[in-house]
């Protein structure tokens, strides 16, 4: 109506069908370890282990790329999932009250050009059943359910409750057989007078089949009675009247014996012999950590061995006083005693065990443990029960992800040395067993090409990732703090106590319990300037640069051998000569002075120290030059590492930027601030929307305390429109860097450049001087020998955008509008070669627009006012190569463009007109847009929440998602009957 | 001008009492400056209302710099009527300087093709170290449709602050509703996105604004307008309009121009001759070879609120406003359609 501008909108049907064939966008896979999780369950026959969380979410593992993902309609906490073995079925309780029934689901086999493929299987939610009585309402908490037993024959579901009632259901319609259920008082009457004392039994804890009499249960109640109850006569063959808190119950393979766990820490051993209907004592009854006062064992598990005594295998248990805070599961047997010291808390466990009937013993292979933070699988069949690597759910976060880098089609030699080198890192107490969990077939391609996925994390570690396919597997661990003399510094040698025997024997001497620490999962930083902030690294001459916190930029190359070198030190003086500014924040990290032994793998060549430590913002390698560029809020630097050399440093800070000087702690209070008021406003908000008629509980002071809060809010929310100034804080940060062999002096001669950009608008051009590389002009200086020269810098242009926004990217692009080829690629003929032979342009990207200019006069040749149009902001770049899913030789060169709305913007180049647009991320996950990264081929990955990534494509071609078969027993007749 | 009289936000109206008093003749191009007591000679009103436009002058900052700190002091003494009472230089009468003593800092545009319930201003942020000086917030915002009233989120001016652009121009006040940023409808658009879009546009601003006050609406026809007075001859506005991408006078349109083409201004350094020097003179051919600014259109003021409440710039100015702007929106919901 009122517009003045319109947008032409590209109708070209021929357009529209090749951006279809370019273009799709998908959220394929999670990597990583699910957040907050809430449930465990196994299948034994089909070898399936799923995994519930606390949002809703059910997610299914077999074989490394067997993986099934399922989310429930509510985001509420999964308690239980029970499988129906080998059916491809499984039931879920929610925190709800509510069951859902999931099924695998299975495409029909089809047969592709004469090859018969198999159905890709799906997770689906098939049905729901709510059980009585809903929480919320008071009266009917007596109905909710505390466990869950599906019989063996699959046809029926027990429900135990709150109220000490077991109810049961019929399935597949989750029908509640009336008749069936089993009150308290019923039991209670069974009860002799002194057990029954006018006490309620308490909730049911647990409920478990007899394994060789179907249809027959053990019912234990809080209280510690235990019921053996027929189902079919309904009536109860044996009371076994424990005196001890109930919190979980097992059989024995048996049925001979069963064992309860108690709240004190023990656990009994009852013999289920016919005869008396009444049991008063246990067999034996323990007390593992006794004599004090323990904590409750929350499960215990018991399990047969042919050729030894059985493995007793329970969750808790500690003494309360000096080991209460540990997460801990205990394996004995015999005199073997393990007790496996977690770093978050036991979810739940399982072990693998022969299920055959025929067979007489368990012999359970394999431990599974979920925590809170990781899986940890412990091997019962290696002598030590060393745990094994996880080909998948790996914890990602194991310490904090600071940043990401992708690197696409690794070479296999590369590959090889990481993988090696990985191998040498992983202590003795790793075993190579096959994994256990090995249910289903992934049908997925095998990888075109290796990728590598780089994490930077909070401890100054880097994780090397197999980022190839669906499972994301650990490859191998680069350690920055041995660079540094830290506090932890344990006698300047990281010698790991097992590999030396005799120490490891002298440690469980001395301890009790026998602790062993066990999982990856380490959430607290030794020193938080150690935190890796940017990574690069140049594939094709195994060069990485990592750049930290404390303004330390790491200079590693790869060595198969282990070596113990000094690093060379050499420290960058980013303030130059300004005067009147003190730096505020935290001190350099001190070099290591003595020589440190250094593993194969990559190890630090130079660190380059910025001045003030600021942390670092951005970093650049061209390894072919043997540069390296980096930048703080204060300025940027470059280094010749070959030539050990610094080329150059310039201030960008401004005169009035006091903030720049304060260092990281002052911002995190602010943004503290921030947080919390915006909490009351969301609390505020809901509080009001609801319009709570009762207020419940109102004591004085809460009065005062809201009083208060709304005070402090009276200011509503309100954006203040300014231009941005000069003035404003944090101009002088650092934000990209450009390698490029291009025209920047005039259009006849090009040469090595780097540009720069910052947070307020600037872009830097400095022409280099690097000795052997020919930079296409004449007057090459002879005579010199290669190593007496330097490289040199000369600030060839310097460019203030009008508009002042940081600038996101910078690239250069070749006379066809193509981005020029990496470090290497040109010169060893490993792409096409750029055109050198047209203008070149730069694209500079900064928040508010896409520019291209032309080289070397640097006037605009396209541009797209992003924010100008639709109110978002740029976060990240990239420049992707699309290939078509059709064509089979035609891509184009694209321009990915994520916002702060969470969108994803497709701008074709060098015309920067609009291609599509696709939602991505939700606008409030911050974190997300912040951790995204691209790959060069249209893949992506963000943070989904800090243990995991979740990857995306936008290619119609390149994709990488489950596609896997389970093998259903289902199919072989009526579903439920067996 | 027994004819005209003052709104409260829009100090352009005592201004162009003024500009009658020292004797201004029509004109139909703004080459006629005022300048003296920038405080109170921000703006201008070319009698035959054709054009208005508000300038400022060129030693502005300081003059205003001064002034604004004199007001601080005298408060509610100041009026529209008698400027000499507080004029920091005493007695001596408003001098009017050269042309290119002053600059245009904002426009009314696009009269003939908007709705005469929304106002499109354009804010020149050129050079001027005044801030444009002004917040917006979320809000709800009463549309007439077919269904009937409907309530939309919509983005307010939540302060205009003393002194800057937004202020001095009279065009925007507290409680106008945002509707388009350069040209973008800013429908479904959330509060940060429309403040991006703002900051993005800033060098050349262009609000389309459903303002909260409806009487200062331009009366396009010679229909009565609902505040009704429009003597000053309304019926020339529609010719005017058309003429608004008329040439501006080039004084004018050099300082200006350069900044509303180009985005990125080349600081190029000389260390790299010949080829920085040839780089220089293109950036600046490139930069001067600027549009000419579309010529601006009058607002004929309307009136009714009393003068005593136009010269009261006490602290809770806003409030009051916000207050009776209310009132009124709510009354002009019932008749209004907006879309």
């Amino acid at each position: 109506m009122m517009k003045f501008r319109f947008r032409r909108q590209s109708t070209d049907p021929q357009r529209e069908k090749i951006k279809q064939e370019l273009f799709a966008f998908k959220k394929t896979v999670e990597h990583g370890f699910p957040h907050q999780p809430s449930a465990l369950a196994f299948d034994p026959k089909l070898q399936l282990m799923a995994i519930g969380t606390k949002s809703g979410a059910i997610k299914i593992y077999g074989a490394p790329g067997v993986e099934f993902t399922g989310l429930h309609k509510d985001a509420t906490a999964v308690t239980q999932i029970l499988f129906l073995p080998g059916r491809g079925c499984l039931l879920s309780v929610l925190d709800d009250n509510t069951i859902h029934r999931w099924e695998l689901v299975a495409e029909s086999t089809r047969e592709v050009g004469g090859v018969k493929k198999e159905g890709v299987v799906s997770l689906r939610e098939v049905d729901s059943y709510s059980l009585p009585g809903r929480p919320g309402i008071e009266s009917s908490s007596a109905t909710r359910a505390t466990v869950l037993l599906l019989l063996k024959s699959c046809d029926l579901l027990c429900v135990g409750t709150e109220g000490g009632g077991v109810y049961v259901l019929e399935l597949p319609r989750l029908s509640l057989k009336e008749n069936q259920t089993l009150l308290q008082d019923h039991v209670t009457q069974s009860l002799p007078d002194d057990y029954r004392c006018g006490k309620s039994l308490g909730p049911v804890e647990s409920l478990q089949e007899h394994p060789q009499q179907a249809g027959k249960i053990l019912i234990g109640y809080s209280r510690g009675l235990v019921v053996l109850w027929d189902l079919s006569s309904r009536h109860a063959d044996q009371l076994f009247l424990g005196k001890q808190q109930l919190e979980s119950l097992v059989w024995e393979r048996s049925g001979n014996l069963f064992v309860s766990s108690h709240n004190d820490g023990g656990y009994s051993v009852w013999a289920v012999t016919n005869g008396n209907i009444y049991n008063h004592q246990p067999v034996s009854s323990t007390i593992p950590y006794g004599p004090f006062p323990c904590k409750a064992i929350t499960k215990i598990l018991w399990r047969t061995t042919q050729l030894s005594s059985p493995v007793i295998l329970y969750s808790g248990g500690m003494p309360r006083a000096s080991y209460g805070d540990r997460h801990c599961l205990t394996i004995q047997q015999d005199k073997e005693h393990v007790t496996l010291d977690f770093t978050s808390r036991v979810i739940d466990f399982f072990t693998v065990h022969n299920m055959d009937n025929d067979k007489e013993f368990d012999d359970p292979s394999a431990l599974v443990v979920l925590l809170e933070e990781e899986l940890v699988v412990i091997d019962l069949l290696t002598p030590g029960w060393p745990s094994l690597p996880t080909p998948y759910l790996a914890p990602l976060h194991s310490s904090a992800i600071t940043c990401s880098c992708h690197v696409t089609n690794v070479s296999t030699k590369l590959w090889e040395r990481l993988i090696n080198a990985g191998k040498a890192q992983q202590s003795r107490r790793h075993t190579h067993r096959k994994w256990p969990i090995c249910g289903g077939k992934s049908l997925a391609p095998p990888p075109r090409q290796q990728e590598l996925l780089l994490t930077g994390h909070e401890d100054g570690t880097v994780r090397f990732w197999d980022a190839s396919g669906v499972a994301l597997t650990p490859l191998y661990k680069l350690s920055t703090a041995n660079v540094f003399h830290t506090d932890c510094d344990p006698i300047d040698d990281p010698h790991d106590p097992c590999d030396d025997p005799d120490m490891q024997q002298q440690e469980e001497e001395e301890e009790w319990p026998p602790f062993r620490k066990v999982g990856c999962f380490d959430p607290y930083s030794d020193d938080p300037r150690l935190g890796i902030q940017k990574i690069s690294l140049c594939k094709y001459s195994n060069k990485l640069v990592v750049a930290g916190t404390a303004g330390q930029v790491i200079v590693l190359g790869l060595n198969d051998e282990r070596s113990d070198h000094l690093v060379d030190v050499s420290v960058m003086d980013l303030l130059q000569d300004r005067e009147g500014f003190t730096w505020k924040g935290h001190d350099r990290l001190e070099p290591r002075l003595k020589p440190a032994p250094f593993l194969p793998g990559f190890q630090p060549l130079v660190l380059l120290q910025c001045l003030p430590p600021a942390s670092v913002t951005a970093v650049a390698l061209h390894a072919e030059w043997n540069l390296v560029a980096f930048g703080t809020s204060h300025g940027f630097g470059l280094f010749d590492y070959h030539r050990r050399n610094a080329v150059l440093a310039r201030c960008t800070l401004h005169p009035n930027d006091s903030l720049a000087m304060e260092g990281p702690l002052s911002r995190v209070k602010s943004l503290k601030k921030s947080l919390r008021q915006s909490f009351r406003r969301i609390r505020k908000s809901r509080v009001s929307g609801k319009k709570r008629a009762v207020i419940t509980t109102t004591s004085k002071v809460q009065e005062a305390n809201a009083a208060l809060a709304e005070q402090e809010e009276v200011a509503p929310v309100q954006r203040r429109i300014e231009p941005r100034s000069a003035d404003d804080s944090l101009s002088g940060v650092v934000r990209c860097f450009c390698f490029a062999d291009t025209f920047l002096r005039d259009g006849t001669h090009h040469g090595p450049t780097l540009w720069a950009g910052t947070n307020s608008g600037s872009v830097y051009a400095y022409a280099l001087e690097v000795p052997g590389v020919d930079s296409g002009r004449t007057c090459e200086r002879g005579g010199a020998s290669e190593s007496s020269m330097c490289v040199e810098a000369v600030l060839g242009k310097e460019i203030q955008l009008m508009h002042r926004a940081p600038v996101v990217s910078i690239c250069v692009l070749d006379g066809r509008g193509k981005p020029l080829p990496d470090p290497y690629e040109a010169s060893q003929d490993l792409s096409i070669a750029p055109d050198m032979t047209n203008a070149h342009s730069v694209l500079i990207a900064s928040e508010e627009q896409l520019k291209v200019f032309s080289l070397p006069k640097v006037s605009a040749k396209t541009k797209f006012k992003l924010t100008a149009h639709e109110g978002c902001r740029v976060r990240k770049v990239a420049l992707v190569l699309f290939s078509s899913a059709v064509q089979e030789d035609y891509s184009e060169h694209t321009l990915v463009c994520l916002t702060n709305m969470g969108d994803m913007h497709l701008f074709n180049m060098p015309g920067l007109r609009p291609q599509v647009r696709f939602d991505c991320i939700r606008k409030e996950d911050i974190s997300g847009i912040a951790s995204c990264v691209f790959t060069k081929n249209g893949q992506g990955f963000y943070l989904i929440s800090p243990s995991e990534y979740e990857r995306f494509s936008l290619s119609a071609k390149v994709l990488i998602k489950p596609q896997c078969s389970v093998q259903l027993l289902r199919h072989l007749g009526h579903m439920f009957t067996w | 001008g027994p004819h005209h009289s003052r709104t409260p936000q829009d100090r352009t109206a005592g201004v162009c009492v003024k500009a009658r008093h020292v004797g201004l003749k029509p004109q139909t191009q703004p080459s006629h400056k005022l300048t003296g007591n920038a405080r109170f000679w921000e703006g201008l009103e070319i009698i035959n209302t054709i054009v208005l436009s508000c300038f400022s002058s060129e030693d502005d900052s300081s003059v205003f710099a001064t002034n604004s700190l004199q007001r601080r002091k005298k408060g509610l003494a100041l009026t529209g009527l008698n400027p000499g009472a507080t004029h920091p230089r005493g007695k001596s009468g408003p001098l009017i300087g050269p042309p290119q003593n002053f600059r245009q800092i904002s426009s009314i545009i696009d009269v003939d093709i908007l709705p005469e319930a929304y106002r499109r201003v354009r804010l020149h942020k050129h050079g001027t170290n005044k801030p444009l000086g002004f917040y917006i917030r979320d809000g709800v915002s009463m549309r007439v449709t077919a269904q009937g009233v409907e309530k939309a989120p919509g983005v307010f001016i939540s302060r205009v602050v003393r002194g800057g652009l937004a202020e001095s121009t009279g065009l925007l006040a507290v409680n106008d509703e945002i509707l388009e940023v350069n040209g973008i409808d800013v429908a479904g658009k959330s509060l940060d996105q429309v403040t991006a879009m703002m900051v993005a546009n800033s060098h050349n601003l262009i609000v389309t604004v459903k303002p909260a006050n409806q009487r200062n609406n331009v009366n396009r026809a010679s229909k009565t307008s609902m505040g009704n007075t429009g003597s000053v001859g309304s019926a020339g506005s529609i010719g005017s309009a058309l003429s608004h991408d008329s040439p501006s006078p080039a004084s004018h349109s050099n300082p200006i121009t350069a900044r509303s083409k180009g985005d990125l201004q080349l600081l190029l350094f000389d260390s790299l001759n010949p080829y920085s020097r040839d780089g220089a003179r293109n950036g600046a051919t490139a930069a001067a070879a600027g549009r000419p600014f579309p010529q601006s259109v009058s607002m004929p003021n309307s009136m009714g609120v009393s003068l005593s409440n136009s010269a009261s710039y006490s602290q809770d100015r806003n409030y009051n406003h916000a207050g009776s702007s209310g009132r009124e929106r709510m009354r002009e919901d019932g008749t209004m359609i907006t879309l």
